[in-house]
């Protein structure tokens, strides 16, 4: 807002109210609005207030507002009719302008935003202090800055960032990096980021939202280019290796494992012992990448916003026994017996009949890959107040607290390795436990062995019957 | 026969007479029913208590012995004291007719009811404001003038009030116009009445009434003015005449807005000014201690506030 120093403008107008003579700024601002001297006056406002005053006969007072390009005027206006009613005398003082709320200057803004929304290849919220909160980057190149994210929730984003232009006191006013270029560990290119403040409205800051757009697209050879696939959605993950490149990998891993596989059996003629057995491990890490391959496919569905299970009419019984079969021989391999629910048993439930079974094979999988030898993992079924469980039971080492509350996060190994798992199969188990309206929990004690509860809503009208 | 054609023409007369009351009679009982139900069933017991009532016929009757002792002053009767009753009584009828005057009068009754219980409540001058001591001291050329005699207006405003009674030239211009007019219907083809009606214009000026002041000086403060957004700052008078031209709206239905059962258009409009949750809570505290503000306010944009108070009906027909 700034205030005109200029004394009272005059101004008089005659029998038709047409302007007749005006000071400045009324003046000017009547001629940039189009009109003439003499002529009708062009202010709806001053028109209608002093149409009033010439036809009353009065002495009116009234503030006006007009539109002056891009600056809103608002102005007290005196005015006093002649006597004979021939005219007006006008009187303007306190000239304001303001500049205008210009809703093109927020429609830029806006559409930079959405801009930037659409063409962010990361993407990140934080607090008010700017402090990282979660980020999610959707090209290959990001996934550094993602993990760098997610260990480093709490600390100022640009810790994670080099920042074009040495900027050293921290933390820097949001504007000063709303449009910094920058760079990060693990991506050859150039970054914009956009930073657009949230509960902006209510003056109280609740936060940003932090969107890195690259600057050129990611080179062919480092992965495939993200503009080839449907626009991002904020939930989407990652470089899309379930559905993008799966496919694609599958089909040479597989002649990989049979070519292997015909080596190792000697189908194809004779071969030293050494070779074989090198043929049998080429073919076991096939075998692994191929469940890796996999369990990032179903990772991708399961983190797909719109996944959802079919849910049909299951027992859990009858999906732990059939469990228990698939596995058996892997289980009397180590010497470990799997005790299934009994021919009589059973426990209806709803579901999906294929992810129960999918959850079930990963949790006795997993016991039967840890616990200790010649031990037993016990399948047990109950129903109860609505819900029906099924436990998988085993005697291994057990998980601690703390191990408890990691064993479901993504990749999480608990510090093994080397024994082909992914880290995926509990926290895909448990996308799929909730996708069911389900839970997947576990009880342990270290040394006690540990208890896996899958636990689902109980198909009541079945276990009626 | 004589007594005949002398008696015919009474016979008629009374009859007329008769009709006609019973015609007046008709129209009180047709309102009786809405009116009684009204009453009734008002929310608001403050808005329509005798004391209003009392007030805002007062206000009338005033106004128009101001009409008629400008009439007298302009040679309807030698001395002004000697002005039959009746005439006042029939021109407070007529200017009854303008609803728009009475609306606006009650407006102005209720406005100055609530300056007299925020200072019984809430100790705020209802005279002098900390924003009116301000500008009274302020160094911008002209200011501490305005603020003085807008300091001077809203004292004779409560003193007008409490007296049951309002200066004509404080009525806005196009209300003061058709109050004159209705003294010129009265007076007939009267000399008085078009000296009377010339003099008045006259001596009319809107810039120097309160309402003018208040206006001029919100002007001056820019338009939204946080400072005159609040009412323990600004007073009862000033924050209402800012919030009017904050959220474009009229003065009178800003204060009708400070009634009993119009909570959610006083947070829509507050929230309309620019207010955030916690001024709107303690503006909340000053008009209405015993009720909870509504929440989550902040989720309403001022601009969707503004939206909302638009598309009620009464902004409708105001428009109109």
């Amino acid at each position: 807002m700034s205030q005109n120093a200029l004394p009272k403008a005059e101004a008089r107008t005659d029998a038709q109210d047409y302007l007749t003579a005006a000071d400045e700024p009324l003046a000017s601002l009547h001629r940039r609005s189009g009109g003439t001297i003499p002529g009708p006056i062009v202010t709806p406002a001053l028109l209608e207030l002093v149409r009033k005053a010439r036809g009353y006969g009065l002495r009116l007072a009234r503030p006006i507002t007009a539109r002056d390009g891009d600056e809103q005027i608002s102005v007290w206006a005196e005015v006093e009719p002649d006597t004979q009613g021939q005219g007006c005398r006008i009187a303007l003082s306190g000239w304001q302008a303001h500049p205008v709320d210009s809703p093109e200057l927020h429609t830029d803004r806006a559409q930079h935003l959405a801009v930037a929304r659409q063409s962010a290849e990361f993407s990140a919220r934080l607090g008010p202090r700017q402090e990282v909160l979660a980020g999610q980057g959707t090209a290959p190149d990001t996934a550094e800055l993602e993990q760098a994210f997610s260990a480093g929730v709490g600390r100022a984003w640009t810790d994670f960032v080099e920042l074009e232009g040495a900027i050293h006191h921290q933390p820097v006013h949001w504007r000063l990096l709303d449009g910094a270029r920058l760079r990060f560990a693990g991506s050859q290119r150039d970054w914009r980021a956009t930073l657009a403040p949230l509960g902006e409205a209510s003056g109280e800051l609740g936060g940003f939202d932090l969107l890195l757009c690259p600057e050129q697209p990611l080179a062919e050879s480092a992965g495939p280019a993200p503009h080839d696939r449907p626009a991002p959605t904020p939930r989407s993950r990652g470089p899309g290796i379930g559905r993008d490149i799966a496919p694609v990998l599958r089909q040479p891993v597989s002649r990989i494992i049979a070519n292997a596989e015909t080596i190792r059996t000697r189908m194809a003629g004779p071969l030293a012992d050494e070779y074989a057995s090198y043929a049998a491990d080429i073919a076991n890490a096939g075998e692994h990448l191929l469940a890796l391959i996999d369990d990032l496919t179903t990772l991708d569905m399961v983190e797909d916003e719109d996944f959802s299970p079919a849910p049909d009419h299951i027992d859990l019984a009858d999906v732990a026994r059939r469990a228990a079969g698939i596995l058996g021989v892997r289980a009397r391999d180590r010497g470990i017996n799997v005790d299934a629910p009994k021919k009589d048993e059973s426990a209806p439930a709803i579901g999906e009949f294929r992810r129960v079974l999918q959850i079930l094979l990963n949790l006795l999988g997993n016991a039967i890959r840890y616990a200790p030898e010649g031990s037993c993992v016990w399948l047990r079924v109950e129903s109860e107040g609505g819900r029906a469980r099924v436990i998988v039971a085993d005697q291994g080492e057990g998980l601690d607290a703390d191990q408890q509350e990691r064993v479901f996060r993504k990749f999480e190994r608990l510090g093994r390795s080397g024994d082909g798992g992914s880290g995926l199969g509990l926290y895909i188990s448990r996308r799929l436990a909730h996708a069911m309206q389900g839970s997947l929990t576990v009880e342990s004690a270290p040394g006690q062995g540990a208890r896996f509860i899958l636990d689902l809503p109980a198909d009541t009208k079945a276990s009626a019957d | 026969m004589s007594d005949e054609i002398t008696l015919a023409p009474r016979i008629d007369d009374v009859e007329a007479r008769l009709r006609e009351r019973l015609l007046a009679g008709d129209a009180v009982l047709a309102d009786a029913r809405p009116v009684l139900r009204h009453l009734l069933t008002c929310r608001d017991a403050a808005m329509f208590s005798d004391e209003v009532l009392a007030r805002v016929r007062g206000a009338v009757h005033h106004l128009a012995r101001q009409l008629l002792f400008a009439r007298a002053i302009a040679g309807a009767v030698s001395d002004p004291s000697e002005m039959p009753d009746a005439w006042e009584a029939d021109l407070a009828a007529r200017l009854m007719d303008d609803t728009r005057l009475l609306a606006h009068l009650h407006s102005l009754t209720l406005e100055a009811m609530l300056t007299e219980l925020l200072h019984q409540r809430s100790n705020f001058d209802p005279v002098l404001s900390p924003l009116l001591q301000e500008l009274a001291a302020s160094p911008e050329d002209g200011v501490p003038a305005l603020a003085m005699r807008t300091v001077a207006a809203q004292a004779r405003f409560m003193q007008a009030h409490r007296r049951m009674e309002l200066p004509l030239g404080e009525l806005p211009g196009d209300l003061f116009h058709s109050a004159v007019l209705a003294m010129r219907n009265q007076a007939g083809d009267d000399a008085s009445g078009a000296l009377a009606e010339a003099a008045l214009r006259r001596q009319f000026d809107e810039a120097q009434s309160r309402l003018g002041l208040m206006t001029r000086l919100v002007m001056w403060l820019g338009r939204k003015a946080p400072r005159a957004l609040a009412v323990d700052h600004a007073g009862l008078a000033l924050f209402t005449t800012a919030l009017a031209m904050a959220t474009a709206q009229d003065r009178g239905l800003i204060v009708q807005t400070f009634g009993e059962g119009q909570k959610a258009r006083f947070a829509l409009c507050l929230r309309a000014a620019g207010l955030g949750q916690d001024k709107v809570q303690q503006h909340f505290l000053y008009f209405h201690p015993d009720a909870t503000p509504p929440e989550d306010l902040d989720w309403i944009t001022p601009d969707h506030a503004s939206t909302l108070l638009a598309s009620s009906s009464l902004a409708k027909t105001d428009a109109a």
